[in-house]
């Protein structure tokens, strides 16, 4: 279903060549948690950049579905993001004056879903994720586990079939580290790819497979 | 969207509240400016139509405003009055005539000097006292009709006496003055505060004046039939009279107004700057948002808002502060409008009839207009950043 094909992402910065992929190739199933760790710059976040169809790659290709996505255009990139991709990111990204259902409910506003139906969602995953009490607060009203939950949520929204993670718990204590670990864990029994980039060992043992990056190279699994 | 762009913008009240400030003080000007663009001119044109005369005729070549005489005025006027789809002329002077009152000292008024047959005059009306006999306006007399201002000012009133000095030829002063009686006090059309106008016979003014040439005026009205063609009218004075220049109202105004009082090119100078001001506001308020909410935008794409609806959400919130700033400025300029108004109107000479600002449903929408346009084109710049932010660039950012 989402598959990398000898992957390769080269930055320049000035002159220099970076090389942060070299040669990846690997097939994420449906029902598997995938972590990729390794140390700073061993390419972790760019393979999630092109798997989420963010950056493209300078050589090699991403399959999502039978679509090849470098060859669709930026919109068309976004609109899969929308539905097909849920995002988490270390920072969570939640827009400050919005209340946690609301920043849930933003790609649901996205996709034109309508407001009854979006309510409904929401309320739906507020109570999965146990922030129903929290429901009308704003971000900087809740704890950075709490955040994650609902960055979780909002990835959540449109039920897509893949959820990638970049540093999920960066910025969180053990355990919330646990409880997000459990969480993207679960997500994978219901169905889903899930993929995390980590430099945590605790979250990427909760995972199926562990993969290990190394200079823009898959250097175990 | 427009929900979300509105939660975005309420985000930081105080720079809101001042930004909303700025700007409608800008939108209130820009109102302001369109209602004075062609306020003086309609208000002159509304006071001239109600006066009924919509003809008037001057020396052909002479400015409405320089005073050339028209010789045989009244031999003319006689001609025009036989004309089927004329009701009615008369020739008209206006001189500045010496004037001293219970034993005060001399001081000049505006007089206007007539002559005619009708009921009332069409450029004042009679507050008290009785207006001049019809022997009175055809003949020389010694009754005069003074303007309300003056009245109050000298504490005047009908029946009281009143002495004018004659001039002689070359402007010197006769010493033996004329006594004059108040017949009554009226409106002048034309009146400003506290002006001192005066009315009396042509015959009577031409000679105060030592005007020697024989039976002239400054001006003739004339008085179409309102169910006749006021250009055919025109038309056929002008074939009999080729010395004369025929205004109908509009180009009278458009005479005498512009060179006067160009208001509509203060006014157009007024509108950009104020239009610049409402500009830069709105911009430096949003790009100043789009600056601070990257981070924000990076989320909104990374989770699948598509460029035009981060577009949008800057969009609107330019136009969202266009329309709080013109839902505040545009009563704060009506009433600002009112109260110039009432400044200009305390000017000396100028007409309390005439009015600077006027409201009217195209300079209502003009603004509207321009505030729009205005809005969108302060709004485009930085929405069209928030649309091409580099999301990959935004993230590494933000993670840095």
């Amino acid at each position: 279903m989402l598959q990398a094909l000898d992957l390769h992402k080269t930055y320049f910065m000035g002159k220099e060549e970076i090389h942060a992929l070299k040669g990846i190739t690997f097939s994420f199933e449906t029902e598997t948690m995938s972590a990729f760790v390794g140390p700073s710059g061993s390419g972790k976040s760019s393979l999630l950049h092109l798997l989420a169809g963010i950056d493209l790659p300078t050589k090699g290709e991403v399959h999502l579905n039978g679509k090849t996505l470098s060859g669709l255009s930026e919109a068309e990139r976004t609109r899969v993001r929308l539905r097909q991709i849920g995002l988490v990111f270390q920072r969570f990204f939640l827009l400050p004056y919005l209340t946690a259902e609301e920043n849930i409910e933003l790609p649901l506003l996205e996709a034109g879903v309508k407001r009854q139906e979006r309510k409904k969602r929401t309320r739906e995953l507020l109570n999965l994720f146990e922030l129903e009490n929290r429901a009308n607060h704003r971000p900087w009203q809740i704890s950075g586990g709490e955040k994650q939950r609902i960055a979780i949520a909002r990835a959540l929204a449109n039920n897509p079939p893949i959820i990638l993670a970049d540093e999920p718990t960066g910025e969180l204590d053990e355990a919330n580290t646990k409880r997000i670990g459990t969480i993207l864990k679960n997500l994978a029994k219901e169905g889903k790819i899930v993929v995390l980039a980590t430099h945590n060992l605790e979250l990427a043992q909760q995972a199926n497979q562990v993969i290990l990056l190394r200079d823009g190279k898959i250097e175990k699994k | 969207m427009i929900q979300l762009a509105f939660r975005s913008l309420v985000r930081h009240k105080s720079r809101l509240i001042l930004t909303i400030l700025a700007i409608s003080s800008s939108c209130a000007l820009v109102f302001d400016m369109f209602m004075l663009a062609n306020g003086f001119q309609k208000s002159l044109t509304s006071v001239l139509e109600n006066s009924g005369y919509q003809l008037r005729l001057i020396p052909k070549g002479a400015n409405p405003l320089s005073g050339s005489l028209i010789q045989q005025a009244n031999k003319i006027v006689q001609t025009i009055r036989k004309f089927p789809s004329v009701e009615n002329a008369f020739p008209l002077s206006l001189g500045i005539l010496p004037v001293s009152y219970q034993k005060g000292k001399v001081q000049f008024i505006e007089a206007f000097g007539f002559s005619g047959k009708f009921k009332n005059p069409p450029f004042y009306k009679i507050l008290s006292g009785e207006n001049l006999s019809e022997k009175a306006v055809s003949e020389k007399s010694n009754e005069i009709i003074i303007s309300r201002g003056f009245a109050r000012k000298e504490k005047l009133s009908p029946g009281d006496l009143v002495k004018i000095y004659p001039f002689s030829r070359g402007f010197s002063l006769i010493k033996k003055p004329k006594t004059f009686r108040i017949s009554a006090v009226a409106f002048f059309n034309l009146e400003g505060t506290g002006e001192k106008m005066a009315a009396l016979s042509l015959k009577t003014l031409e000679t105060l004046q030592g005007n020697l040439s024989r039976d002239p005026a400054n001006v003739i009205l004339v008085k179409v039939d309102p169910a006749e063609n006021i250009k055919e009218v025109s038309f056929l004075i002008k074939k009999r009279f080729p010395n004369l220049r025929i205004y109908n109202i509009p180009e009278f105004v458009d005479a005498i107004a512009k060179p006067v009082f160009p208001l509509d090119a203060v006014s157009l100078v007024m509108r950009v700057v104020a239009s610049c001001m409402v500009f830069l506001f709105l911009f430096i308020f949003l790009a100043l948002t789009v600056q601070e909410s990257k981070g924000e935008l990076a989320g909104l794409k990374s989770i699948g808002f598509q460029s035009t609806s981060c577009f949008l959400i800057v969009f609107l919130q330019g136009l969202l502060l266009t329309l709080s700033g013109t839902m505040i400025g545009i009563p704060f300029g009506y009433f600002l409008a009112q109260y110039l108004n009432h400044i200009f109107q305390g000017f000396p000479f100028v007409p309390e009839q005439l009015h600077f600002f006027i409201l009217t449903p195209s300079s209502l929408i003009f603004t509207l207009i321009t505030l729009f346009l205005v809005g969108s084109a302060a709004g485009f710049i930085p929405a069209f950043q928030a649309s091409r932010s580099n999301l990959l660039q935004i993230l590494h950012e933000e993670l840095e």
